[in-house]
């Protein structure tokens, strides 16, 4: 029993580094088939002829193509982006330093939107009156249907501008040149004086990421409200609050889990936008700027980061499944 | 050795049936024949189900065939010649008249959609949508990529009754881009809708039917492409294509960043669909796999496809539009992703209620019309509320 699980978390682990894997080489397919010269040209158009000719020897630019894919590779699991040798911080270090801010912002905005999400779905869609069942779920669905970024306009419009109840963002690490970039991210502040900023970006994670468990939920709970192990709890004399939380709303969580994957990907890529807007310190704000200039350290390190973000909260997900539910271990 | 009541041949071993009710003998081709166009048995004229002809011969001989009492005249009963049997095209089913058992088509489905108030009122949405999108050049007032007010008051001015929306910071009329923007938004989200229908139905159909070797790669391409920031993706797309085909790199980006959600859910389900008998049945027959999928899971599955298209087609609406607010569009195309970055990048700030009130709800609106065909197609396709 417990070597199965052990067996599950492994496999599952190997398909997140293979995962981690093809990503990368998506990336690099990506950004080799962009046009406009050699990234060093790009990068540093007016250093002389040496310099561009070092950095070229140095990332492998002059190889054929499987030479720098292998470069790359290389230095993608060894979380080696830098560009130069000598460097007092490095793309990896800074990533790093703005890492707790996206996690902060994703994590907190997903475990509260599955917390209200399934605190709805059973309150209200399963014993609720019938219009205040349509109204939320009508709610839910325009919040669904509506794109997170329309949403954090509005929001930033009257909530942060309008009325002032929020501030505005106050660290810009929005136009990444490098040194620039590492100035801002020394001067970032702590964590805990940054929640008063994050809240509008968290409001339109949350309402985006709301509804899905909210309308699967109502699906799922309404089906088994008929079933018989209902009617039998209900016989036995429990209270209905106890019928709906206890024996309706377990079962009807465990699809909810399986969807999990799916949701995360959702707000996690509307996240980065929503970063980008309330200028949020994290690694969606900085990836949009590094793809405004193809600053590319930046934008292997970031996707790099997010996609082990979603892997992890994924395989995570995948596991929780695992143990509630025996039928997906085979 | 008896004859049969309805060619009068002589009947051999296990070639006959006969009606449970007056024991009458037919041979088991003639009173199929007869039962394809009639259900009574053509001696009683009684009305019989094919559960009430048993196999064999009957213990007790036939009687005296008694005509059917209330009937004056009995029904002609329809001979046909036994090779007939043999040529007609068609299926084994229908010449056993079994109908109860019929899979739901598609038309059940559509039946069920029209009477859906949800679904409905999506379709005129988006009928409605197409409509303004076609009929734009006659209800804009002014040119929405061009024109600019002279008078410097009417800059940024709220609506009037010469500008319905009011003017956004340039002096444009907004009411002209937003009917304009319908034509980009549609153009750009159907054709990446069909996409992500076609590439998630094959990668779901191949993974799910074939499994093993195969399906374990195209399980991890799918999940590269779920973990694949979508926004990302879609721009570098953009970026690889160039500004002038920014139209098409925009919905190759789209369809590549979201046909994972269709491939999963249709392996699924042919995943669920490959144990059913008549799966085995047409393998045992010796149809080849391409066959199989095509001509046997496909039908079954092609309702999901389509319920994954319209879903996608609001991500891709809500994805086109997150390009355009990042400015990666063709400038020259009206959309309304551009024209809220452009309200945004200019003011830096407090924006004017609107300037954005109109691009935000065409947004919505659109968006939500594909979200409600979604919802009312699920509601008709499977009415348990399974998805």
């Amino acid at each position: 029993m417990k070597s199965g699980i052990l067996l599950f978390v492994g496999k599952k682990a190997v398909g997140g580094i293979i995962t981690i894997f093809l990503v990368m080489s998506v990336l690099f397919l990506l950004v080799h088939s962009v046009p406009g010269g050699d990234p060093v040209t790009r990068m540093f158009p007016f250093s002389g002829g040496e310099t561009k000719e070092l950095l070229r020897e140095r990332w492998g630019l002059n190889e054929p193509l499987y030479v720098q894919y292998f470069i790359y590779i290389k230095s993608v699991f060894t979380l080696n982006f830098e560009l130069f040798d000598v460097q007092d911080k490095d793309v990896m270090e800074i990533l790093l330093t703005l890492f707790p801010y996206t996690l902060m912002l994703f994590g907190t905005a997903t475990v509260l939107s599955y917390l209200i999400g399934t605190f709805l779905g059973i309150r209200i869609l399963s014993k609720g009156s019938n219009s205040l069942k349509t109204a939320v779920t009508g709610i839910a669905t325009f919040f669904y249907a509506v794109p997170a970024f329309v949403l954090a306009i509005f929001v930033k419009n009257w909530l942060v501008f309008r009325f002032q109840i929020f501030p505005p963002g106050t660290t810009s690490v929005r136009f990444v040149v490098f040194y620039e970039l590492a100035e801002a991210a020394e001067n970032i502040e702590s964590l805990p004086s940054m929640v008063p900023e994050m809240m509008p970006a968290l409001i339109v994670l949350v309402l985006v990421g709301l509804a899905r468990p909210l309308l699967l939920l109502g699906d799922h709970m309404s089906l088994l409200v008929n079933e018989p192990f209902v009617l039998t709890a209900r016989a036995k004399g429990l209270s209905e609050t106890a019928v709906l939380s206890r024996h309706v709303a377990r079962c009807a969580l465990l699809p909810l889990l399986n969807d999990a994957s799916v949701n995360l990907a959702y707000i996690v890529s509307g996240g980065i936008i929503i970063e980008y807007i309330f200028n949020w310190p994290g690694i969606g704000t900085v990836l949009f700027g590094a793809l405004k200039l193809m600053y590319y350290p930046i934008i292997f390190g970031s996707i790099f980061l997010l996609a082990i973000i979603l892997i992890i909260f994924m395989v995570i997900a995948d596991i929780l499944n695992a143990y509630l539910d025996p039928r997906v271990r085979q | 050795m008896s004859e049969c009541a309805l060619c009068g041949k002589k009947i051999k071993e296990r070639e006959s049936l006969y009606c449970g009710y007056c024991n009458s003998i037919f041979h088991r081709a003639c009173i199929l024949q007869h039962f394809y166009y009639n259900r009574f048995c053509p001696v009683c004229k009684r009305e019989i189900a094919w559960v009430d002809l048993h196999y064999g011969e009957p213990e007790v001989a036939a009687p005296e065939p008694t005509p059917y009492p209330e009937m004056l005249e009995p029904p002609p009963v329809q001979v046909k010649m036994r090779y007939e049997i043999l040529t007609r095209k068609k299926s084994i089913k229908e010449r056993l008249g079994i109908t109860g058992l019929k899979p739901e088509g598609e038309t059940t489905i559509l039946r069920r959609f029209r009477a859906n108030r949800k679904g409905m009122a999506g379709f005129y949405m988006l009928v409605t949508a197409a409509l303004i999108s076609v009929l734009a050049p006659v209800l804009i007032m002014h040119d929405p990529v061009t024109y600019m007010v002279e008078d410097v008051q009417y800059l940024d001015h709220p609506p009037t009754w010469e500008f319905p929306f009011g003017t956004d910071v340039m002096g444009r009329d907004i009411y002209s881009q937003t009917v304009w923007g319908f034509r980009a938004a549609l153009m750009v989200s159907l054709p990446s809708a069909f996409l992500i229908g076609v590439i998630g139905t094959v990668a779901g159909l191949t993974s799910g039917y074939y499994g093993g070797t195969i399906d374990a790669v195209l399980q991890r391409i799918s999940v590269t492409f779920l973990v694949w920031p979508a926004v990302p993706l879609a721009i570098l797309i953009v970026f690889a294509w160039g500004g002038v085909q920014a139209k098409a790199a925009i919905i190759m980006g789209v369809a590549f960043s979201l046909w994972p959600t269709t491939a999963r859910a249709i392996r699924a389900e042919v995943m669920s669909l490959r144990n059913r008998p008549f799966i085995e049945a047409a393998k045992v027959s010796g149809a080849s796999s391409a066959r199989i999928v095509f001509r046997h899971i496909l039908p079954n599955v092609i309702h999901l496809t389509f319920l994954y298209m319209t879903i996608a087609v609001a991500s891709a609406l809500a994805l086109e539009a997150a390009i355009n607010f990042l400015g990666l569009g063709n400038p020259g195309v009206i959309t309304w992703g551009q024209m809220l970055s452009f309200t945004f990048m200019a003011a830096r700030g407090y924006v004017t209620w609107w300037s954005i009130l109109a691009p935000g709800l065409a947004i919505a609106y659109t968006v939500l019309s594909f979200f409600m065909i979604s919802v009312g197609l699920r509601e008709s396709i499977d009415v348990s509320g399974r998805y």
